[in-house]
């Protein structure tokens, strides 16, 4: 049986991987945790909000609070998410916006952008290439995620796809 | 329980008065609730354009855009995707391209552009 990482999230990352196609997979590997300004962020009234407060309910999520404020930048739910990932440093720390990134990059945590969990699963032969694409492209048709990123996930699995092929 | 909405109050001149008067009979609320409506309205357009530039020009993140605007995260996430999902996903078809022909891969093309094809039509 998979031992399910633990991880907690940004309120992007969860729209960006709801609105992908990329939550079941997400859903299969890892344990999730939100931290409540996270919660405060998403609203019922759209549908990745909806598909979040489902699954609270429904006891997939669980709700982890920060203790301390060692991280004061950024928005709510992007710095309550830096502080638990910082409090649990196994934890893996999932969030899309550049600038957060690369704080958590900077503080040695273990952050991961929906491109990079794409490719994560590609890897662990949980999508095959052909779906990995194409829940790429369902990303990058958001319009939101940094280019860079989306390109080089697409060059990781055009490796992957001929290492295998 | 109280109310928890304020009081503002608006000067308006005579025709501006006579239209509000008949759109907001037209819609069946008092000038009061049709302006409340009115002004939320285009106070939420306003911020949202502000708000879709902020993250393009890569000056806040979608949090901080929330946080500033009273907006939901999900609504400025969608007004980008309006705006920008189109050329996100032009992106990602030339990159592939790019890629493919680096690496004398035709099928990743092929893979690329169904990927592209499916996404397009969602």
């Amino acid at each position: 049986m998979l031992v399910k990482q633990s991880a907690t999230l940004d309120s992007s990352f969860w729209v960006n991987v709801q609105r992908s196609g990329l939550l079941a997979s997400l859903l299969a590997r890892y344990r999730l945790t939100y931290p409540p300004a996270v919660a405060a962020e998403l609203s019922e009234r759209f549908a990745s909000g909806r598909e979040f407060w489902r699954l609270v309910r429904a006891g997939e999520l669980d709700e982890v609070s920060p203790t301390r404020e060692n991280v004061r930048q950024f928005g709510p739910g992007e710095r309550q998410a830096l502080n638990v990932a910082l409090e649990h440093r196994d934890w893996v720390l999932f969030i899309d916006d550049r600038r957060p990134f690369e704080e958590a990059i900077r503080l040695g945590l273990q952050a991961i952008s929906s491109p990079a969990l794409v490719v994560l699963l590609a890897r662990e032969g949980a999508m095959s290439t052909e779906e990995a694409l194409a829940t790429l492209a369902r990303l990058a048709a958001l319009g939101r995620l940094s280019p860079r990123l989306i390109d080089a996930a697409s060059a990781a699995l055009q490796q992957l796809e001929e290492g295998g092929s | 329980m109280p109310s928890k909405k304020r009081t503002l109050s608006v000067r308006l001149e005579p025709q501006a008065e006579r239209r509000l008067e008949r759109a907001a009979a037209l819609q069946k609320q008092s000038r009061g609730a049709f302006l409340e409506r009115a002004g939320d309205e285009l106070a939420s357009r306003v911020l949202l354009d502000w708000a879709v530039e902020r993250y393009r020009a890569g000056e806040q993140t979608f949090s901080e855009l929330a946080e500033e605007t009273g907006l939901n995260i999900e609504q400025i996430m969608d007004a980008v995707t309006e705006r920008d999902g189109d050329a996100g996903l032009q992106m990602f078809l030339d990159s592939c391209k790019a890629i493919a022909k680096a690496q004398h891969d035709p099928h990743f093309l092929e893979l690329a552009e169904k990927a592209v094809e499916v996404a397009s039509k969602a």
